[in-house]
């Protein structure tokens, strides 16, 4: 009753434990209750997709042989039908270019309308009527999907981010558009869709880019430029599958990246190329 | 006549109010009427303007894959770095309560408040997302990205500034101390996180390197004291609140930081031009030759460096020249130096395209107009700044509050007419 | 000091003032306990609850609004395919495919040429895309010579190749089989221009696709040793 000791008395025992109970009830309620990613992700796996594709099987790399590419276009053309990306020939998830060397040393690249209705016998770049070629070559361009992504560090929203397969993707839904990743990129490889259009996920205002055809991808088919290439000059495939011809290549080809003092650690590789290609 | 038309009034009672507002139009001398229906006229086109840019009217604004950062960019980077100049420039005031400078008290916190609230119109306008941007930084935050942090700290700032504001008119004087002090050490860090923006992107080297952030700085502080600069002479001319120390006082005062952010921009812009040309980066040296010799150099030889820096100086130095006028003709041509100088900075960065033909990218150059509707909201943006600073300018008490001793006792309400000359 | 002993001394005071209500207002009947524990509990439970509600609001708001790339990608894969893989097509079109096979075109898809084929494939009878053979200027996106092109790819000046433009009345496109025309039958000397005979109401009429030309033109493909049938050919 004079209650000045520390004992417990059977009051005090009664006390806490009425105390304790909701509290312990509370908390557990609430830790039922915040949801877990992984149930998530399940319950959003649309169907018809491959719920069973993992990412972290994958990593995905390209290889593009400018020896071997002859400037038709068709995956520009490919890629457009594909993706919905504007036939405006300002937007280009890929591009194709032409590189002209000539006897300067001068690199002259041209690159009407992005490629996709072909080149025209000669080069249309600034400087080139009258130069003499030493020799000329079609490089097919697009989304490098850098491992040190410069647009995934400088999103101020983390609207970009890159998944587990090694796959740099926009999230439509939270992308501001404020550019930042456009003028980030050093390839050029983004832009903001136009009013008037709309991408496969979002709408006009956000940010789009070459996807590596994910939903192709990820039901083990090929990109589409890939799949219309008619002479294999775009090669794709999944580096920690042993059997993948890729492998082959990126071993063999004696393969190089674009830019690479820019430190961005491209994973499309080039062979074929001579010289600086900006 | 003289009528007493006090905040307060106005939002009182509405009919009252239009009567007041009718007694206003009324009082009011012909210069003034005439400058505010100017000013009304350029807002209304910029809000026409601000109305067709929004959704989805987008192939409004001329920017393009190649060149996404317009002038909009340039008139928000202005505005943003002249708030914090303008905390830069007058924090010697209240901060150290140097007293020369305190006709500037309320009067740079008012300006750099309009600056950064049009700043902030100006970016939502060329966001296409403004509110995804509040949500998004907050819940996923991407503490990497310089624009975050500038986001973050702009946010902080305006906040700050807005209860600068709020407190000085509301007399918590002890409060406005220290929103004094927070702001004025927000205004440093935060035109640092706008530089860091430009400065982080290795694909633009006109942009690029460590120089870009204490280069926003000491423009911001440039940026600032032209503009105070203007605002005083204004005070002068017109015996606004507290002008008799004006011109013995603060002008010479402004005059002095004046040549010295003139000097540190001199300094700056010669060394960007010198370690450009002389860089073995194709990018930069060839982005810096077009602002000297190429497409960029009629504008960075006249608006940028005559206009913008020579011929200021000249009138800053030249005996003949230091008069109150001569002072506030440095400061307008600082000013629009400075604009031009945001201009060609964003202009420059861009202006090499990172890849020489994604689609159709002009080559060698990138090509950027910009359209009438960008154009509309930067001078709806300018006119929006001057007719807001002349409306407080003509309701609210801008005398400075003479500290502790005399708080109570200042009671000069602006618009009452000098007995000598009949202005404002 | 005297100030920090006095402030101490008061802080001790106000302390001990309030322990000593504290304690005074303890219940000292069973009614009073019980009384008392209730009013406690029934406050832990409230602000049970209202974590639980705020908690989970919170919870529910982050899972909506939150950063969840992984389900993004979701989204990313969970797109509808417009191309498919070329072998489906063997499935309907074999002998197409079987043509293909051992052709010089054995690398080329067949939507290189034909388009997406996504929706045909996947319903052929109602998605009946009549699939009209591409037009040969499509031949040309490939086989036109231009500065670029591998040295060793087969490429023709089309405007001064045989027949320009007509590409499929020689080749075959899926067997890249080349038909030569046939030579003239009879002989050539003392005889009028090609087309008094061969013309449309005339003794052996021009067969489709070919039109009235000079003579040229016609010996060009139907002469002896007619050699301008591949001009160009690097």
């Amino acid at each position: 009753m004079n209650g000045t000791g520390p004992s417990v008395s059977r009051r005090g025992l009664l006390k806490g434990g009425l105390l304790a109970l909701p509290a312990l009830a509370g908390s557990r309620m609430l830790s039922a209750l915040v949801s877990s990613p992984d149930d998530a992700v399940a319950a959003a796996a649309a169907p018809g997709t491959t719920a069973a594709y993992d990412p972290a099987l994958h990593d995905w790399a390209f290889v593009c042989h400018a020896d071997r590419c002859i400037g038709c276009g068709l995956c520009v053309e490919a890629c457009k039908l594909e993706n919905h990306v504007p036939l405006d020939p300002e937007f280009n998830r890929t591009w194709v270019e032409r590189h002209t060397v000539t006897e300067d040393g001068e690199v002259l690249v041209d690159s009407p309308h992005g490629g996709i209705d072909g080149f025209p016998p000669e080069s249309t770049a600034e400087g080139a009527e009258g130069a003499r070629t030493k020799e000329a070559y079609f490089v097919p361009r697009l989304c490098m999907q850098c491992d040190n992504p410069p647009c995934v560090s400088v999103c101020p929203v983390s609207a970009t981010y890159k998944s587990e397969d090694g796959v740099v993707l926009i999230d439509a839904d939270r992308c501001i558009g404020c550019g930042y990743c456009v003028v980030g990129c050093p390839y050029g490889a983004r832009y903001i869709v136009p009013s008037g259009e709309e991408t496969p996920i979002g709408t006009a205002g956000v940010a789009d880019k070459c996807t590596f055809c994910y939903h192709r991808i990820t039901r083990s088919q090929q990109p589409a430029c890939v799949e219309v290439c008619p002479v294999g000059a775009r090669e794709f495939g999944d580096r920690k599958d042993p059997a993948s011809p890729i492998n082959v290549a990126l071993r063999d080809d004696r393969v190089r990246v674009l830019k690479p003092e820019q430190g961005t650690e491209p994973r499309v590789f080039y062979t074929g190329l001579e010289g600086e290609v900006g | 006549m003289s009528v007493h038309v006090s905040a307060h009034d106005l939002a009182a009672v509405p009919r009252a109010a239009l009567w007041a507002v009718r007694l206003e139009v009324i009082s009011q001398p012909r210069q003034l009427k005439l400058w505010l229906a100017f000013l009304s006229a350029l807002c209304v086109f910029g809000a026409v303007g601000a109305l067709l840019s929004l959704p989805p009217g987008w192939e409004v604004l001329g920017t393009t894959p190649s060149f996404e950062w317009g002038i909009l960019i340039t008139a928000y980077v202005f505005f943003a770095i002249t708030t914090s100049g303008l905390c830069l420039a007058s924090s010697l005031g209240t901060v150290f309560g140097i007293e020369r400078f305190l006709p500037l008290e309320k009067r740079h916190a008012i300006l750099a408040v309009l600056c950064l609230v049009t700043a902030f119109g100006i970016i939502a306008l060329d966001l296409h997302f403004p509110v995804r941007m509040v949500f998004g930084a907050v819940l996923s935050p991407s503490p990497a990205s310089p624009m975050w942090w500038m986001g973050v700290f702009y946010g902080v700032y305006l906040v700050f500034l807005l209860t600068e504001v709020a407190s000085m008119f509301s007399g918590h004087w002890q409060i406005h101390r220290i929103a004094c002090v927070l702001s004025s050490i927000t205004a440093v860090f935060a035109p640092l996180t706008l530089g860091a923006v430009f400065a982080v992107l290795a694909a633009h080297p006109f942009w690029h390197g460590a120089l870009t952030p204490p280069y926003m700085i000491f423009s911001a502080f440039l940026s600032g004291t032209a503009l105070l600069g203007i605002v005083f002479y204004c005070v002068h001319r017109f015996r606004l609140a507290d002008f008799e120390r004006t011109e013995t006082v603060a002008l010479p005062a402004l005059r002095f930081l004046l040549i010295i952010g003139l000097v540190a921009s001199i300094v700056l812009v010669a060394m960007r031009v010198v370690t450009g040309l002389q860089s073995t980066i194709p990018a930069l040296a060839d982005a810096t030759v077009a602002l000297i010799a190429g497409p960029l150099a009629l504008q960075f030889w006249i608006f940028r460096v005559a206009l913008g820096l020579v011929v200021p100086m000249a009138l800053l130095l030249a005996p003949r020249t230091r008069t109150p006028i001569g002072i506030f003709a440095a400061s307008c041509l600082a000013f629009v130096g400075i604009f031009a100088d945001r201009a060609l900075f964003v202009h420059a960065g861009q202006i090499v395209p990172t890849t020489a033909a994604a689609g159709t990218v002009s080559v060698p150059y990138a090509e950027y107009t910009p359209t009438l509707v960008e154009l509309s909201i930067v001078v709806g943006a300018f006119a929006f700044v001057a007719l807001a600073y002349t409306l407080a300018e003509r309701f609210l008490d801008m005398s400075p509050h003479l500290g502790h001793q005399a708080r109570g006792q200042v009671e000069v309400t602006a618009w009452v007419p000098a007995p000598t000359e009949g202005v404002l | 000091m005297t100030r920090i002993a006095a402030l101490r001394a008061t802080t001790r005071r106000r302390i001990a003032g309030a322990a000593a209500a504290v304690r005074a207002a303890r219940p000292r009947t069973t009614r009073g306990v019980v009384r008392a524990s209730l009013k406690a509990g029934a406050l832990v439970v409230a602000l049970a609850i209202a974590l639980f509600v705020v908690g989970s609001a919170a919870a529910a708001f982050y899972d909506q609004y939150g950063f969840h790339p992984e389900r993004n990608a979701h989204t990313w894969a969970a797109l509808e395919p417009s191309y498919v893989d070329g072998a489906i097509c063997q499935t309907c079109h074999a002998g197409e495919g079987a043509q293909l096979e051992t052709s010089r075109h054995q690398t080329v898809s067949c939507e290189a040429c034909h388009g997406p084929l996504g929706e045909h494939a996947a319903d052929p009878v109602s998605a009946m895309i009549p699939i009209e053979a591409p037009p040969d200027t499509l031949c040309a996106t490939c086989h036109s010579s231009s500065s670029g092109k591998p040295v060793g790819f087969p490429q023709v000046d089309v405007a001064t190749h045989y027949r320009s433009g007509v590409c499929r009345a020689c080749h075959d496109a899926h067997s890249t089989a080349v038909v030569r025309p046939p030579e003239v039958s009879h002989p050539l000397e003392n005889l009028p221009a090609c087309t008094t005979c061969h013309k449309p109401e005339g003794l052996k009429a021009l067969p489709a696709g070919h039109e009235e030309a000079a003579d040229p033109v016609c010996l060009g493909c139907h002469g002896a040793g007619a050699d301008g049938l591949h001009g160009g050919e690097r």
